[in-house]
């Protein structure tokens, strides 16, 4: 159930933010950069080479949440796991990422009028990947069922 | 090399952020380490060392809070797309006072505006420290922004 309502979310994805909490129970949070599905349940998705805090939370057993919204209708959906590897970006993944980010602006600019050359300001010097195990799908669109469980049921 | 100390951030730099024109992103963590990120309509000043947030659900981010009274969050300066960070610490709740009537008035607006009138409820103005301002990394400048300041506040 998780895969294919992964699958399903990924289909719309146009903005993706992260989670994570160090050793003491401090919260971080950036930008994910383009989230790809990967077999058995994971995850693998991408951060900015700078954000040292997010980058050190995802050390193997680390506590992630991604939430995925589409920016036109605000549907919004967090994945909750735990990170597995940090690893260095493939072609692949960089041609991902340049995707998702341009259809990431491409939506803002569409929705708001934002000029697209200010929200390049996003954008990442370079990026690292991380994988991440998905255990748990929740409903975050914004209302009063924000939080619901999807899955598992 | 200039001999200059680095200018020192602060909230009242970061004003165009709390007008709720970009949303904001905040990340909690349970007692037990999980952590929860979403967006927030809005960030609204309250000092030069405190924010303020809308309490409207019992949401997971309440929740989280109350075990683990610390937040990381993103905001965007809807000039320059510039975003800053910050580390705040839950400090107080108001359920009434010109605050509190502050965020009602502004959370009726932002329900209005994506059709949603009357589902939104503010159940309190939630006030936080700001113990870590930063600046997040970006590409570049953009066109006649001021220098990059750097620094903490509170």
């Amino acid at each position: 159930v998780i895969e294919a309502t992964l699958a399903q979310l990924l289909e719309m994805q146009s903005e993706a933010i992260l989670g994570t909490v160090d050793e003491s129970g401090v919260p971080d949070a950036c930008r994910a950069w383009a989230v790809r599905l990967v077999p058995g349940g994971r995850i693998r998705a991408f951060v900015g080479d700078e954000e040292h805090r997010t980058l050190a939370n995802l050390r193997p057993g680390g506590a992630v949440a991604l939430t995925l919204t589409d920016v036109v209708t605000l549907r919004s959906i967090q994945a909750k796991g735990r990170a597995e590897a940090v690893e260095p970006v493939t072609e692949d993944d960089l041609r991902a990422v340049a995707a998702f980010t341009d259809r990431f602006f491409t939506a803002v600019h569409e929705t708001d009028g934002t000029p697209v050359h200010l929200l390049e300001r996003m954008r990442p010097h370079g990026y690292t990947a991380f994988v991440a195990h998905v255990d748990e799908l929740f409903d975050q669109t914004p209302g009063p069922v924000a939080g619901a469980r999807l899955a598992p049921r | 090399l200039s001999t200059e100390p680095p200018t020192e951030l602060s909230l009242r730099d970061l004003v165009p952020c709390f007008e709720g024109m970009v949303p904001a992103v905040i990340a909690t963590a349970s007692a037990d380490g999980t952590p929860n990120v979403t967006h927030l309509s809005r960030v609204h000043l309250v000092d030069d060392e405190r924010v303020a947030l809308s309490n409207q659900f019992f949401s997971k981010t309440t929740r989280n809070l109350v075990e683990n009274p610390v937040a990381r969050v993103v905001v965007i300066d809807p000039v320059t797309y510039a975003s800053f960070r910050m580390l705040l610490r839950y400090e107080r709740t108001e359920r009434r006072g010109p605050l509190f009537d502050r965020l009602d008035r502004d959370i009726e607006a932002v329900a209005a505006l994506i059709g949603m009138q009357g589902v939104f409820k503010l159940r309190s103005a939630d006030v936080y420290r700001v113990l870590e301002l930063e600046r997040v990394p970006a590409v570049g400048p953009a066109p006649d922004e001021p220098s990059e300041p750097s620094g903490r506040s509170g």
